[in-house]
């Protein structure tokens, strides 16, 4: 089985019968997530479809009902993709301060061991880049972030830790984040951050949307 | 059932008799009077009715002895139930209502079987009447 | 009103959970079994999605503080109103003073308790559901506790009580089944596991392990092992997909699933058969069935006419 990486065409799969996984061939990257963008503003406007929940590069649907013709809706669904259509979304850059490693790490050295890099040159090559929101997911005003250098991406934990803290900065695979709450976590923690992500009384609940971008500053690095 | 009057006179004949204990079953009535000296005490006057009652479906359906979640034993024959007690369940559809005894009684047939389909009318159950214990303080009073 | 007695901190409020909030992170959280909540506010006359209590371990008991009806759905032990033992499935009424124990039944792992109207806690986000991770929704975003007192939206509703459903176990499900199976669609990512494993999936007998909750359902078997090691990027995820960490025990995703995920998906437990799963303890074991497409939409439509066909029922019953 091929990954999606080495594809040239968009993989549809099933979640379910009330859900469907639209996926974006090719390398991870910010210009695939414009053109998600923008078959999610089509695909969202159709009757059949409840809800469109961009990824990272990838677009999953979920339906009132088990669609009648399956088959018809991945054709139209590759028909909007080859369109080619992409929204370029302009948004603000927020800037976070990191306290890096030590009791705010806890999986700083695994990060370390599995890259060969030393503490300081991962935060120093994770702090510089910006960072574009791809997506909100994983929990409450979790932002799913484009752009970061692949020199230090880590897989996934065996076995998911049981609970991260909310401004916890972690990294999976080859993608980076900040927890915006409390929970389980498979990512490899490596700093804390601290900033409003969510609030539920708010309108909209969330405070940052695809299109914005991230800035981590370099607080402090503890060993 | 046995008339007041009568009681009286029985319990006036054992005061004179000096008989302690006098206990009579008549054909529907059964009474009991234990006298010491001139006092009377466990008076029991108990009407003996002798026509059984019977719990009908009251719609079609199903008729569960317990309810199918549960492992509960069914109800068998000698069982004493009050009042309002849910003697199985009938299911129409995918509804279940309870089956319950209009009055205190001891069941004396049951009718259908577990998980059998009835029709509404059906007789399901089939009950003596419980006895009706006089309470103690009516019965002295009617006494003197 | 009510006010709990005894309960412990995993008794929480829920509706059928909030839609249209993916895209803020926000998951469905709702019902476990939202067959059973949807059949016990048809019983007390509620809208099929009224919010109730979710009782997942017992006793649980409570003291109404007013005259109300109520309804004890999902589960088939032993529910008591003061010493008076009621069916499983049914509509009562309670005066107030009066006590209501729950207890474990022999084939669910999970109660809902129905009140007139659906628990009146405020709506957040378009659903009265608790959000554990981010503490909103439900009741004050938190599990409950002893003391807690909840209202119901419509107390005073007048309606025919000492009535009951016949359970959906009887319709849908084989009581005799030591292993329950569980119907699923295959995933992105099930051809990319050893033929060993993927014959293994669908024979052996999967347990629910006691680190199973309304996240997910953490199974024990023999791992599943992969052909090669698959790094997904993060994409949205339904309550049903069976997702496979790097050391091959499967998880289920549950109610209160994260609305992404990024690990590989073997399959997806089909929509019909979701209450059913939300039903099994911890302990228990469940099989895999594969289904189709077809077979899936065809369960689900069957599904939905029941629940149609059972309102009618209980509609007629009460204009009786």
């Amino acid at each position: 089985m091929m990954s999606i990486e080495s594809l040239t065409h968009p993989v549809i799969s099933q979640l379910g019968s009330r859900a469907m996984l639209f996926e974006a061939p090719g390398a991870l990257g910010l210009a695939n997530q414009q053109r998600i963008w923008a078959l999610s503003a089509q695909v969202v406007n159709w009757p059949l479809v409840a809800e469109a929940v961009p990824g990272m590069n990838n677009l999953m649907l979920t339906f009132h009902q088990p669609p009648q013709e399956l088959e018809a809706l991945y054709e139209a669904l590759h028909r909007e993709w080859q369109r080619g259509e992409a929204q370029t979304l302009q948004g603000r850059v927020i800037e976070l301060p990191v306290y890096y490693g030590g009791e705010y790490g806890p999986h700083m050295t695994d990060v370390a061991d599995h890259t060969g890099l030393s503490v300081a040159e991962i935060v120093r090559r994770h702090a510089e880049p910006l960072y574009p929101i791809y997506a909100l997911g994983s929990h409450p005003g979790y932002c799913y972030l484009g752009g970061m250098d692949p020199s230090i991406a880590t897989p996934r934990r065996q076995t998911p830790v049981m609970s991260i803290p909310g401004g916890a900065v972690s990294i999976g695979g080859v993608q980076t984040g900040v927890s915006a709450s409390a929970g389980p976590s498979g990512w490899n923690t490596i700093g804390h951050t601290e900033y409003v992500f969510f609030d539920a009384k708010a309108s909209p609940p969330v405070m940052l949307r695809p299109g914005d971008s991230l800035q981590f500053r370099v607080e402090k690095v503890l060993s | 059932m046995i008339a007041i009057n009568d009681i009286r006179q029985i319990a006036r004949q054992m005061q004179n008799s000096g008989l302690g204990k006098i206990e009579i079953n008549g054909k529907d009535f059964s009474l009991r009077l234990r006298c010491e000296g001139k006092d009377f005490s466990d008076i029991q006057n108990q009407p003996r009715s002798q026509t059984p009652f019977t719990v009908k479906a009251a719609v079609k359906g199903r008729f569960w002895a317990s309810h199918p979640m549960q492992e509960k034993s069914a109800l068998a024959r000698g069982a004493q139930v009050k009042a309002g007690d849910c003697l199985g369940f009938l299911q129409t559809g995918d509804l279940m209502t309870p089956i319950r005894s209009p009055q205190e009684g001891e069941i004396r047939v049951l009718n259908v079987a577990n998980g059998e389909q009835v029709g509404r009318g059906r007789v399901l159950f089939t009950l003596q009447p419980a006895a009706q214990t006089v309470r103690h303080e009516e019965a002295e009073h009617a006494l003197y | 009103m009510i006010e709990i007695e005894k309960t412990t901190a995993l008794t929480s409020v829920q509706d059928l959970g909030r839609s249209g909030c993916l895209n803020y992170g926000v998951g469905r959280a709702g019902a476990m079994d939202p067959l059973a909540l949807q059949l016990g506010n048809l019983l007390l006359g509620n809208a099929p999605g009224a919010a109730a209590v979710e009782i997942p371990l017992f006793p649980f008991r409570v003291r109404f503080l007013e005259d109300c009806a109520f309804a004890v759905s999902g589960n088939d032990g032993d529910i008591l109103l003061d010493d008076e033992v009621l069916p499983p499935w049914w509509v009562a009424q309670a005066r107030a003073g009066q006590t209501l124990t729950v207890n474990a039944s022999r084939y669910s792992a999970r109660a809902y308790l129905h009140l007139p109207g659906g628990v009146d806690v405020p709506e957040v986000l378009g659903s009265r559901s608790t959000q554990l991770r981010g503490a909103f929704g439900g009741f004050e975003g938190r599990g409950l506790q002893k003391g807690d007192r909840l209202r119901a939206a419509e107390p005073a509703r007048a309606m025919k009580t000492d009535v009951g459903i016949a359970s959906p176990w009887l319709r849908f499900a084989d009581l005799s089944s030591q292993v329950q199976p569980v119907r699923v669609l295959p995933a992105g990512e099930h051809l990319a596991y050893t033929a060993d494993s993927r014959a293994r999936f669908w024979q052996q007998d999967w347990k629910i392990t006691p680190q199973s909750n309304r996240y997910g359902y953490r199974l024990e078997g023999e791992p599943l092992v992969a052909r090669q090691t698959m790094e997904m990027r993060s994409h949205g995820i339904v309550p049903g997909v069976i997702q496979v960490p790097h050391n091959g025990q499967p998880i289920i995703q549950m109610s209160d699933a994260q609305p992404s995920g990024g690990y590989p998906k073997f399959a997806t437990v089909i929509e019909a058969d979701l209450w059913l799963l939300g039903q099994i303890p911890p302990g228990r074991r469940i099989r895999f069935i594969e289904c189709n497409f077809e077979q899936a939409r065809e369960a689900w439509l069957a599904q939905q006419a029941y629940l149609q066909q059972v309102d009618k029922q209980i509609k007629q019953l009460r204009q009786a």
